[in-house]
Parts: C-alpha cells; sequence; structure tokens
C-alpha cells in the first residue's frame, strides 16, 4: 500500500532531515534575531511608557511646588508691605513727635526770651521814667522854686505819677 | 488524463532516488535558508522590506502561541514558523507556471512504475496521453509541488507529534504524561493525526494541481484536439484557478501550523495550568 502511494522511507526521511536544516538555519539566522528585536523593541516601548509617566509625575510635582512657592512668595511679599507700612507710620509718628518737641522747646526758648526783653523793657522804661522825672523835677524846680506853693504842688503831682508808672 | 499519485524519479544519486517533488522541497529550502541568511545577516532596527513579512509572520505565530499556551507558547514560535513558511513557499512555488509543464519524455519507464505521467496539460504542446505502451515516451515533469508527495507531508507529520510528545514528557514527566493514554483509543486517536495531517496537507495540495491541470486543458479533454489556441483559452480559464490555489496554499500553511500548536498545548504542561485531561 505504501508502495503504490509513492511513499519511500529513504525520501521520507531525507524530507525529515532536510526539514530539520531549515528549521535550525531559520532559528539561528533569523528568529533569533527577530525574538530579541521584538523583546527590545518591547523593552523600548515599555521603557517610554514609563519615562513618560515618570516625566508626567514630575511635572506635576514641580508644578505644584511652583504654584506653592508664588504663593509663599505671594504672602511674603504681602507681610513685607504691611511691615513696611507699620515702619513708614511708626518712623512718621516718631519724626512728627520729634518735631512737635523740638518746636516746644523753640518756643519755650522763645517764651523765655520774650519775657526777658519784656523784663528789660520794662526796667528800660522806668529807667527812662525816671531820668525824665528827674528832668522835668529839676527843670520845674528850677521854673517854680520862686512859687513854693506851686512848688509843692508840682511836688506831690510827680510823685503822684511816679507812684503810678512803677505801678 | 492521468496524473501521478507517487512523485516521478528523475534520477538516481547513488541509492538516493531524486524524485521531482524533493527537488522542488529542496528549492523551496534552499531559497528560505537564502533569504534567511541574507535577512538575518543585515538585520535592521528598524524593518523593512522582507524582514518585515518574516517579523509578521513571527509576530502573527508568537500571539496566538502565547494566547493559546500562556508565556511558554513563545517558545514554539521557531517550528511553527517554519513550518508556516516551508509549506506556504512550497505551495507557492507549486502553482508557478512551469511546474508540472516543464519536463521531459523517458522512453524507458522509470522506476516508479505507474508513472505514466499524463502530458502536462498546462503545456498545450503535451501530446495526447498514451496509456499503457511501454517503450512509448512519457512525460516526466521536472518539479511537482513539494507537499503533492505523501514523503513531504508525512516527514512534517511525523516531525510534529515526535516533537509534541517529547515536549509533553519534557514538561510533565514521563510517567503523568503516559497517563494520557490510560484510554487505548487515545493511542489511536494519536496515529491519526499523523495521518489526518499527512493526508490533509497532500490532498489539498494534489487536487490543488489536479484542478489546474484539468482546468488548463479542459477543451483538450473535451474536444479531443489539442490545438495551441486551446492552451492560450486554457491559460484564461486557469487563472481564476490559480488565485484559489494561491489562497489554499496559505490556508493550507496556516491550518498545519495551527494544529501543531493546539495538539501541542493539549499535552505541553504549563507551570500554572494542569492542562486538558
Amino acid at each position: 500500500m505504501l508502495e503504490s502511494l509513492g511513499i519511500n522511507p529513504v525520501l521520507l526521511i531525507a524530507q525529515a532531515i532536510s526539514f530539520g536544516i531549515l528549521y535550525y538555519v531559520l532559528n539561528k539566522f533569523l528568529f533569533s534575531q527577530i525574538r530579541t528585536a521584538l523583546d527590545e523593541r518591547t523593552a523600548a516601548v515599555n521603557k517610554t511608557l514609563a519615562d513618560k509617566s515618570e516625566i508626567e509625575h514630575r511635572l506635576q510635582a514641580f508644578e505644584q511646588e511652583q504654584k506653592a512657592a508664588h504663593k509663599k512668595a505671594a504672602e511674603e511679599v504681602q507681610k513685607m508691605m504691611v511691615e513696611a507700612k507699620d515702619a513708614a507710620a511708626a518712623t512718621k509718628a516718631e519724626l512728627v513727635a520729634k518735631a512737635k518737641d523740638s518746636a516746644n522747646a523753640e518756643i519755650a526758648v522763645a517764651q523765655k526770651r520774650i519775657e526777658q526783653e519784656k523784663l528789660n523793657a520794662e526796667v528800660e522804661v522806668s529807667k527812662h521814667a525816671k531820668s525824665l522825672a528827674q528832668s522835668i523835677v529839676q527843670q520845674l524846680l528850677a521854673e517854680k522854686s520862686s512859687d513854693p506853693q506851686w512848688q509843692q504842688e508840682q511836688i506831690k503831682a510827680s510823685l503822684e505819677t511816679l507812684k503810678q508808672s512803677k505801678s | 488524463m492521468h496524473i501521478s499519485l507517487k512523485p516521478e524519479l528523475l534520477f538516481n544519486l547513488g541509492p538516493f532516488p531524486v524524485t521531482n517533488s524533493i527537488l522542488s522541497s529542496w528549492i523551496a529550502t534552499l531559497l528560505l535558508i537564502v533569504l534567511a541568511i541574507v535577512v538575518g545577516g543585515n538585520f535592521k532596527r528598524i524593518p523593512s522590506g522582507i524582514q518585515h513579512v518574516f517579523e509578521m509572520i513571527y509576530e502573527m505565530f508568537e500571539g496566538m502561541a502565547t494566547e493559546v499556551m500562556g508565556k511558554a507558547g513563545s517558545k514554539f514560535v521557531p517550528l511553527l514558523a517554519t513550518l508556516f513558511l516551508f509549506i506556504i513557499t512550497s505551495n507557492w512555488l507549486g502553482v508557478l507556471p512551469g511546474v508540472g509543464s516543464l519536463g521531459f519524455y523517458e522512453t524507458h519507464v522509470a522506476a516508479s512504475s505507474d508513472s505514466h505521467a499524463a502530458p502536462a496539460a498546462k503545456d498545450a504542446h503535451a501530446a495526447p496521453a498514451k496509456d499503457d505502451h511501454s517503450g512509448e515516451p512519457v512525460f516526466v515533469p521536472l518539479f511537482r509541488g513539494a507537499n503533492a508527495d505523501l514523503n513531504t507531508t508525512f516527514a512534517l507529520a511525523i516531525i510534529v507529534m515526535v516533537f509534541i510528545h517529547v515536549m509533553g514528557i519534557k514538561s510533565a514527566g514521563l510517567s503523568h504524561h503516559l497517563a494520557h493514554f490510560k484510554n487505548p483509543l487515545e493511542i489511536v486517536s494519536e496515529f491519526s493525526k499523523v495521518l489526518s495531517f499527512g493526508f490533509r496537507l497532500f490532498g489539498n495540495v494534489f487536487a490543488g494541481e489536479v484542478l489546474l491541470t484539468a482546468m488548463a486543458s479542459i477543451l483538450v479533454i473535451i474536444t479531443g484536439k489539442s490545438l495551441l489556441l486551446y492552451g492560450v483559452i486554457g491559460g484564461f480559464i486557469v487563472t481564476p484557478f490559480l488565485m484559489l490555489e494561491f489562497f489554499v496554499g496559505f490556508i493550507q500553511a496556516f491550518v498545519f501550523a495551527m494544529l501543531t500548536l493546539s495538539f501541542l498545548s493539549l499535552f505541553y504542561k504549563t507551570e500554572n495550568s494542569e492542562s486538558h485531561h
């Protein structure tokens, strides 16, 4: 039966051997390289995907960090501005106080001086009045020395003015 | 019209009979070996051309093998891909013009006794068959589809079945593997797998050759006259059948590899699955 179907053990074995050789050659020269290439490609794709998620992760973290830094900076600026305002207000108050103090001091000095002047003026006026009175008295005395009654009246009157001016 | 079931003997190489089908299978093998060395020799990271085709085939079988058998499946991909490539190459080479029609006449009937090779009917010049006149010139085609020879298909079938059982023993241990065959019918079934592997491929390819021959020479057969015109017309008639044969050639290669994978998965024990009892 085998003979009528053309089956010949020699040919069968020859075919098996040639298939074995084909398998060996394909595997060694081609399939092993395809295997490595596919593995490499899979690894590369996986790495790319991993890198991508890593980068996204980092970017997110960075963005968050940046936001936080922004917020912190804004807060700091706000704080600094408040501080500066306070400081400015304090300085202003101090300056005003100082100015007031110095003005008061000057006013006091001026008042003192005015008082002094007044005093001086009074003394001067009284001196002047005295000398004036003396001279008038002398003149009147010289003129009216002949008339004793008038002399007396005159003396009385000048004494009166003296008294008045003294007060 | 007479088409021999057997391959025709071309010549004897010492004790070795060189038939037209083994010549074709050597050509297919040589072609694949050359392609493998050329592509493998300047393998590129970014594939192009034929490297792409090989990678596509490899990945296709890898996808199916890992789907059926899990990660362990990927180590069988080289066998599946080799089977597929060898069968599809032989089948497609067998459809090429010249296979079955190029040849010579032999007055001395060759060793394979009933190879009264029909005139290759694709060739309109072929003389009408002359039956059973020893001494009359007999046409011997130089090439014959490698899988239109039971020696080739059974060689593949036996290799595959031996491989499957070796892998079964390797993965599960001998006693565990033999436990599959408590029922003697299971043993019969294993032999029937060899037969079905061998005859399915042979039958499809051989039938394809018969079909092509018949269709190309249909006018000659009907009219009984061998005219040049009939050959030209036959060429047009046969074209759709040629396309069909390319399709059949692919399907049979694919089926052979897929059956190998599914029979393999019956006996190969993967780590995580007590597979199929």
